[in-house]
């Protein structure tokens, strides 16, 4: 078991709820365009798991779930109507909470902490602009995307993550 | 004139502005004004939902208040902007206790959700709002012969109970906008694949080998092009050509965004634009001229 809040042991349970339907036909790994380039991704053995009741930390092991493209092929497939997509991106959620984040994923929201975007603003993207004649972009109001990302918890969870990778 | 607050987002300003170019220069003649407002990051239905849901759904709701503010429905161009921005409206118009949470967030920076406005697809605009007749009617230059792969990409199709677009198993919608300027839309082998963009950020080499599978049913069922509607999708095909030619034999497919093959066929000239895709489209347009 994932020694961790029984606030995680509580979103497991919610997302066994979501897969209790799930009859392992394998129609998800069937369409899923990850598991056909990558077969160690695979939704069907993700929702097998849960449906075992193993919330143990193998779920997160090598960034498996990370692997998830979030194409919803899977979710528009399934025979019993379930959001395996939706689910997998549940399980994300819990692995940011126990320390399991891919580089880019932290790198990609440090960006919009500061800058508001994803994309920053390279001198070479501002030259192709003066180039192509386009008007000037309107910054983003950065103090109120930072409050929110404060307020919601999402400020502490990278402060976190950044201090684990210092160690 | 209609206004809509142009959702521009990240990827087609700062990667792939000739994109930005081919809207800004073509919506006005199908009667479009397009608004800019200071949006932010939409953000990101990948990375930023993983990281936190709740978070997403209030910055995405924050972006969706500045447009209710103008009273102004959201036009975009951008797939994934367009997957976050519908969908955490929709979800916060049918699920109040989410919007009570959200909205107890926003009041830190004096928002409030209500709900009032809609978001929409460039492309789903150009087929529904605009229709295939008027588009055909504008086109000068039509691409006759031209062989076109045409790819939706899966934000702009799924979930479809949010997207509402098309028939995520056999969409139809980007066929007839590309048949609309007299060139043919090919069918080709994995035609509904994913660009594994999402999977990039994770692992590189699984994104590409997701990708340069579709290059290879276009140019298998011998495709002068393939043609997106997503900034992202573009890049994966664009640029990602040149990336996947470290692991498999390199390929040379032109990729256009639909609007900028929309603006070819009306007779804009995209030239300056035309340049700095990754891919030289040189030959495709010996071949359209």
């Amino acid at each position: 078991m994932i020694e961790e809040s029984t606030e995680i042991i509580g979103e497991f349970k919610e997302l066994y709820d979501k897969v209790k339907l799930c009859y392992q036909c394998g129609t998800c790994a069937g369409g899923c365009p990850v598991f056909k380039q990558y077969s160690r991704f695979n939704p069907r053995r993700i929702m097998e798991k849960l449906l075992a009741g193993e919330f143990t930390k193998e779920l997160f092991d090598d960034q498996q779930i990370w692997f998830c493209t979030g194409c919803y092929t899977c979710s528009t497939r399934c025979p019993q109507g379930i959001d395996i997509c939706h689910v997998i991106n549940g399980l994300k959620n819990m692995a940011v909470k126990v320390k399991n984040t891919p580089e880019g994923i932290i790198t990609e929201m440090t960006a919009i902490l500061e800058t508001g975007v994803t994309a920053g603003i390279s001198q070479s993207a501002l030259k192709r602009r003066t180039k192509l004649e386009l008007p000037e972009i309107l910054p983003p109001d950065l103090n109120e995307v930072q409050k929110l990302m404060e307020v919601t918890g999402v400020v502490a969870k990278l402060n976190s993550l950044k201090e684990l990778a210092e160690q | 004139m209609t206004k809509y607050a142009f959702f521009i987002g990240c990827t087609i300003p700062y990667r792939v502005p000739f994109i930005e170019t081919s809207l800004r220069k073509t919506m006005p003649d199908f009667n479009v004004e397009l608004v800019d407002l200071p949006f932010a990051c939409c953000p990101d239905p990948g990375g930023v939902q993983a990281f936190d849901s709740v978070a997403w759904h209030t910055l995405a709701a924050r972006n969706i208040c500045l447009a209710e503010e103008q009273n102004l429905d959201i036009l975009t161009a951008c797939s994934g902007c367009f997957e976050t921005l519908k969908m955490v409206n929709t979800h916060l118009i049918s699920d109040p206790d989410l919007k009570d949470k959200v909205n107890e967030h926003l009041k830190e920076v004096d928002k409030e959700f209500k709900g009032s406005i809609k978001v929409d697809h460039f492309a789903e605009f150009m087929y529904t709002d605009v229709g295939i007749d008027k588009i055909a009617a504008r086109v000068e230059k039509p691409l006759t012969g031209i062989k076109i792969a045409s790819h939706n990409g899966c934000h702009f199709l799924k979930p479809p109970e949010i997207m509402q677009v098309d028939n995520p198993e056999v969409p139809v919608k980007l066929d007839h906008l590309i048949e609309a300027l007299g060139a043919e839309s090919v069918p080709y082998l994995n035609k509904l694949a994913c660009c594994g963009a999402g999977t990039r950020t994770t692992d590189m080499d699984t994104g590409l080998k997701i990708a340069h599978e579709k290059i290879v049913g276009a140019e298998m069922a011998q495709a002068d092009a393939l043609v997106t509607v997503c900034p992202t999708c573009f890049v994966s095909y664009d640029t990602g050509q040149r990336l996947m030619a470290k692991s498999f034999e390199r390929t040379n497919l032109p990729v256009f965004f639909y609007m900028e093959l929309l603006g070819l066929s009306m007779g804009y000239d995209f030239s300056a634009g035309y340049k700095m895709h990754s891919i030289k489209v040189q030959s495709f347009l010996d071949k359209v001229s």
